[in-house]
């Protein structure tokens, strides 16, 4: 049920390289805050842990998550370090269930990361749990939702 | 004496509405059931085009695919149609525990009616669309026992079926390879069984008197039914799978029926149908979807094998339920009652220890039980069950008259 990216391919390889450079020349310039700015996320929920070395903002699309229906979800990550994979899952921790599907991730040109293959099949409080993996340590960053 | 008259106020205040003789009452729904009963409608849903399908709402191919479906020639001995499982008087389901096409199956035949609104079409949603899984009995030797190759020859050799398929798919059975003119022809069928939408029923008039604030019309609705869906989407929490217009979420779930089907024999569900529609040359995936962008493979794509599928079930509808028995994927249970019973008595050592934690014994009163019985009998349209205007039948009733070249 979880998605995953990492360096699997030389294309993918140039294009995180890219990303990795980008970011650490978007970060040797600006904050980790700034450069997570929502606004350059709309409809996006950022996910900031005091003195994390990362944060990480992310938003559905379409920005209302509704039961049954298929969805993806845009993922910005600012880390000081580059980041070497990301995971994405989501489950219904009153259920104790996860979903029905695994979504699939990939990263965008922009540095940011696209999963897709969500679709939460009952209404009620869903929660996204993101895994990122940067320097040799994971971060862990979940958001709960609640699906109509 | 004042303070008395006081407590009978509190009390009378904490009755719930009755009906005076044959008054209609409407319950006092809070916020929070009225969102939840909003959430059932409003019915019919947007009639979505199957973009796999190029003749999807076509009229012609849906009047070819009326006639393909009460046509006994598409099986191994010329007498088993879609129709001999799919009867328009059993709301095209056929009212056994389960099947007999040309040997006997081991589930029961659900009702085609509302069948164009699935995600995943059959009790372990082996196939991703309404034309593949009208492919999948016709092939299946315990059902139709035939094969493509015939059915194409079939197209190719009726001149009436001949003249038809020309006129839907503009061009000749014979242009296009056997394998290609059989999807077309299951193709048809879909076609024809987009038109089988249920009218609006009890509970459709109820919502939308409801949703406009009209509390006199929503007290036509009766008193029985009302308390029956206040349980459904409280206590039962059944809305928690039964969800939306449809009242179902179009996934699966493993609701504690037995899938031994015969000693040491038993029926993977769930888990055997993402094994079949992953591997399967005709679904979305595939080169024969009319799509080219392929949009609709999303769940086909990202579909995960759980261990938890096994014994898992497609969530039925519950439109039509009160004339839809036997129940079950197996028919198991015969009545509406005795799924209450089954929900409210239910025995949690038959879940997977990995499976939903949300199911539990609802132990519910006998009134209880009767009042969620008469809800769910409020689902249910009068008559065909069917709004009778969308189907093709005058047209497949005409004879064709081939397009000039």
């Amino acid at each position: 049920m979880r998605a995953e990216a990492r360096n699997a391919t030389p294309k993918m390889l140039v294009l995180k390289f890219c990303a990795a450079l980008a970011a650490t020349l978007c970060l040797g310039l600006v904050s980790a805050s700034q450069a997570c700015d929502l606004r350059t996320l709309p409809g996006g929920h950022a996910l900031a842990k005091p003195g994390a070395a990362m944060q990480l903002a992310y938003a559905s699309q379409p920005p209302k998550v509704e039961s049954d229906k298929m969805f993806s979800v845009v993922i910005h990550l600012c880390s000081r370090q580059a980041i070497e994979r990301i995971t994405v899952d989501a489950h219904m921790p009153e259920h104790r269930h996860g979903m029905n599907y695994k979504p699939t991730i990939v990263q965008n040109p922009d540095g940011s990361y696209h999963a897709t293959g969500f679709l939460f099949h009952m209404p009620g409080k869903w929660e996204f749990v993101f895994e990122v993996r940067a320097g040799g340590k994971v971060e862990r960053f979940s958001h709960a939702v609640m699906v109509e | 004496m004042r303070r008395f008259a006081a407590a009978l106020l509190v009390v009378a205040a904490c009755l719930p509405p009755k009906s005076i003789g044959n008054e209609p009452a409407l319950l006092d729904f809070t916020p929070a059931e009225r969102r939840a009963i909003l959430a059932h409608g409003p019915w019919p849903p947007p009639l979505d085009l199957d973009a796999s399908n190029r003749v999807s709402d076509n009229r012609e191919a849906a009047a070819l695919g009326q006639r393909l479906f009460f046509d006994g020639r598409l099986s191994a001995n010329g007498k088993v149609a879609c129709v001999s499982c799919h009867m328009p008087p059993a709301l095209f389901g056929d009212r056994r525990k389960t099947s007999v096409g040309l040997a006997a199956v081991d589930r029961n035949s659900p009702s085609l009616i509302n069948v164009r609104f699935q995600r995943w079409f059959g009790w372990d949603g082996g196939s991703d669309s309404l034309w593949a899984h009208s492919l999948r009995p016709l092939t299946d030797p315990r059902e139709h026992g035939y094969t493509l190759e015939r059915f194409a020859q079939l197209l190719a050799t009726d001149a009436e079926l001949s003249c038809r398929y020309q006129k839907a798919f503009g061009r000749k059975v014979g242009d296009v390879a056997s394998e290609i003119a059989a999807v077309d022809g299951a193709k048809a069928l879909a076609a024809f069984q987009e038109t089988l939408v249920s009218p609006p029923t009890p509970f459709d008039i109820f919502r939308e008197a409801l949703a406009r604030g009209d509390a006199a019309a929503g007290a036509n609705y009766p008193l029985a039914a009302q308390r029956g869906l206040r349980t459904f989407v409280g206590k039962g929490n059944c809305n928690t799978c039964h969800v939306g217009a449809l009242f179902s979420n179009r996934e699966f779930g493993d609701i504690g029926i037995p899938f031994f089907i015969a000693p040491g024999k038993v029926d993977p569900g769930r888990h055997g149908g993402i094994q079949r529609v992953t591997k399967d040359p005709f679904n979305q995936l595939g080169g024969y979807n009319d799509d080219p962008t392929k949009a609709d493979g999303k769940a086909t794509r990202h579909v995960d094998l759980q261990q938890k599928n096994f014994g898992e079930w497609k969530v039925p509808s519950l439109r039509n339920v009160a004339r839809s028995a036997p129940y079950m994927h197996n028919g198991s249970l015969a009545t509406l009652a005795e799924v209450v019973r089954h929900y409210s008595e239910l025995d949690e050592d038959r879940l997977h220890a990995d499976g939903e934690k949300i199911l539990r014994p609802l132990k519910l009163s006998t009134g209880e039980s009767a009042d969620l019985v008469a809800f769910l009998e409020s689902l249910s349209a009068s008559g065909l069950g069917v709004m009778v205007d969308k189907l093709p039948t005058a047209l497949a009733r005409q004879r064709c008259t081939p397009t000039a070249n």
